[in-house]
């Protein structure tokens, strides 16, 4: 019963992440209003956003974030940095030897030396 | 978990097709559009150019899903906050 309401959680969130990537950019307001909704789902269910939809929207004000459109993504000294061009929310990611990293683990895989 | 008429109650109706078959205020009866916004106690749905705010416990509604189905419910069934509807029976 438990795992039900949890999946039942992510489909919704992942339908109101469509809708919100919709009503962008014609309807800002509406589009965070569905994000921000999709949060409280994610916070009241405790669930995990899978990797597909995590950094597809600002953290701090819940615009959807659409490289070149919404937000601004450059390679800062080894880290990606996204700036949201709604709010300036600025997030860094790591992209060198940080755990879970798909490129650096499909290297690793290879035999290549990663730090 | 898609969406189906018998877990509705329990799903984002958000981005629905909806209908008021009846209600206490004879106002909203036949109105049709889709759903913008959910709050605790309103559906707000588009119809035409304007959005409608529609209270959840006093209408009969009938929803349509994607696939073409149609789900008649009574608003009462809907009244929670959106993010606390998953939980109700």
């Amino acid at each position: 019963m438990k795992e039900d309401h949890r999946a039942l959680a992510l489909e919704r969130i992942e339908r109101l992440v469509l809708l919100a990537e919709e009503a962008w950019p014609e309807e800002k307001e509406l589009s965070r209003r569905y994000l921000e909704l999709a949060w409280k789902l994610k916070l009241r269910h405790r669930v995990r956003l899978p990797p597909h939809l995590r950094g597809r929207f600002c953290r701090k004000c819940r615009s959807p974030l659409k490289p070149g459109v919404s937000c601004r993504v450059r390679v800062r000294a080894g880290r990606m940095v996204r700036v949201c061009l709604e709010c300036g929310h600025l997030t860094r990611l790591p992209l060198k030897g940080a755990k879970g990293n798909r490129i650096n683990k499909r290297r690793r895989e290879d035999g290549e030396d990663v730090r | 978990m898609p969406l189906r008429p018998s877990n509705l109650p329990r799903h984002e109706l958000i981005g629905l097709e909806v209908e008021v078959l009846d209600s206490r205020d004879p106002g909203l009866r036949g109105l049709r559009g889709r759903v913008v916004d959910e709050t605790k106690n309103m559906l707000k749905i588009r119809a035409g150019a304007k959005v409608k705010s529609i209270p959840k416990s006093i209408v009969y509604l009938k929803f349509v899903l994607p696939g073409g189905e149609e789900v008649r419910i009574e608003g009462k069934r809907l009244v929670a906050r959106p993010e606390d509807r998953v939980r109700k029976a």
